[in-house]
């Protein structure tokens, strides 16, 4: 029976990477229910293998490389469906900045996501780490259990193919670009 | 280096973690070349794009009470439950806070007759007074008592100006650079107000010691509890929490996601530098 402290730390390091591990997963298993028994799981291995004397150097990498674990075993399973759910990117629509802020083409983002979801699950994976949550090579690498150096050629081949999406919307108006942090003369 | 070696380093610096070193010659090339630059800034739209394509999804907000009650944690209360959510010291207050960290800010109806538990200013105190901190400072434009991205030189300047330790900083947190402190005088103590800032939007986290008594119940737990507020200031928010004797209010006007994950990294910042130091632990 684990205390009343253990639960609440758990709590506390767990529930903020919520969105983080739901949105990794949506994308890696296409279907919200899927994607939401894998967090589950994820939380209830986590809670499980938690040591309570002992502190995690990372614990986002190291709630992640669970997650990741279990999306590779779900792939390998049944095989990755593809579809998602209207109502998730209604959902999605909700809390994104303001299109007309970042001037982009309405099409846009569900072709972005037709380009992530048709990478292969190792090239989308390092996309969803390092692009989308912001980790750093390391940190995915950690995730991954690969070195460094395989993070960042699998980011460069994903960022290849993503490259020839973007290049078909570059006829929109652009987004506001943040200004280059050199002194351009 | 030929514009081919320049090509990883572009991606690295995109992305934020380029040595500071190497970032420097990068950076003085892509003065004079071109292709390099337009190479930086395709890659700059790219990530910027993807993530606002893929970062917005959310979980469902009864997800985590369904993880909560397979791990057996105590009954989460309904969102009307944000009334009890002052300042903390208990562990209930956390199960509120924590369902208040998933409905919308304006959700958190912090009166203003709660008070203090164990002597402590409330928490509605907490964020008014770091938020209106945020905006007069914003709005005066004043310059920073110390202009630094060096966490441990702005540590260092504090450390003979406020009673207690500071945590350590960090000089990138989620892409935003740290670029300046303050040292500032509010609930009737000196406290340090630390600026990250990442494409012209800032996150000001301040830190003040907590009240003798709290502290004594907070170094059981690292994390007692947070709580988030909004503030009569439209387009600011501040997020608050408890950890090591201490206590954090995160001022920004990003996104509430945002905000959420920039204190989940701060609060595994902390934790990981209690771990490694124990003496650190108030």
């Amino acid at each position: 029976m684990r205390g009343v402290h253990e639960k609440d730390r758990f709590e506390a390091l767990a529930r903020p990477h919520l969105d983080a591990l739901y949105r990794t997963a949506m994308r890696m298993v296409g279907h919200p229910a899927a994607a939401e028994d894998m967090v589950q799981e994820t939380c209830l291995r986590a809670f499980a293998a938690l040591d309570p004397h002992s502190h995690k150097t990372n614990f986002r990498a190291w709630l992640f490389r669970i997650l990741v674990n279990l999306s590779i075993d779900h792939m390998r399973g049944i095989g990755r469906q593809a579809t998602v759910s209207g109502a998730l990117v209604d959902n999605v629509a909700t809390s994104a900045p303001d299109p007309e802020q970042m001037a982009m083409s309405s099409g846009l983002r569900d072709d972005i996501r037709a380009a992530v979801d048709a990478l292969s699950a190792e090239l989308r994976l390092v996309v969803l780490l390092v692009l989308v949550e912001e980790m750093s090579y390391v940190e995915a690498a950690e995730c991954l259990d690969v070195p460094v150096g395989t993070v960042r050629s699998r980011l460069n081949r994903a960022r290849s193919q993503l490259q020839s999406v973007l290049k078909d919307h570059a006829q929109g108006p652009k987004r506001a670009t943040r200004p280059l942090k050199v002194a351009l003369t | 280096m030929t514009c081919k070696v320049y090509r990883s380093a572009v991606e690295a610096w995109v992305d934020g973690q380029c040595p500071a070193d190497e970032a420097a010659v990068l950076e003085r090339h892509l003065q004079n070349c071109t292709a390099c630059r337009n190479y930086a800034d395709e890659l700059d739209t790219q990530r910027t794009q993807v993530r606002w394509a893929l970062g917005g999804e959310t979980a469902p907000p009864d997800l985590w009470p369904r993880i909560a009650a397979r791990l057996g944690f105590p009954r989460v209360g309904p969102p009307s439950a944000p009334r009890h959510a002052r300042w903390l010291g208990a562990r209930q207050l956390l199960a509120a806070a924590a369902v208040v960290a998933v409905v919308a800010l304006g959700a958190l109806a912090l009166a203003p007759s709660l008070p203090p538990q164990h002597g402590g200013a409330p928490a509605h105190t907490v964020v008014d007074a770091t938020v209106q901190d945020f905006v007069t400072f914003r709005l005066s434009e004043r310059a920073y008592d110390i202009s630094s991205g060096d966490p441990d030189a702005t540590l260092a300047w504090f450390a003979d100006r406020v009673s207690f330790e500071l945590p350590p900083l960090e000089a990138r947190v989620l892409g935003y650079r740290l670029v300046g402190g303050r040292l500032c005088w509010l609930l009737d103590q000196r406290l340090g107000a630390f600026t990250y800032e990442r494409d012209g939007q800032h996150i000001t986290i301040y830190v003040m010691q907590a009240d003798a008594t709290e502290t004594a119940s907070a170094s059981a737990d690292p994390v007692l509890a947070k709580t988030r507020g909004r503030s009569g200031q439209d387009g600011y928010s501040s997020l608050v929490w408890r950890q090591q004797g201490l206590v954090f209010s995160l001022v920004s006007e990003v996104s509430d996601e945002e905000m959420t994950r920039f204190s989940a990294a701060l609060i595994e910042a902390v934790e990981q530098s209690n771990a490694k130091r124990p003496e650190r632990r108030i």
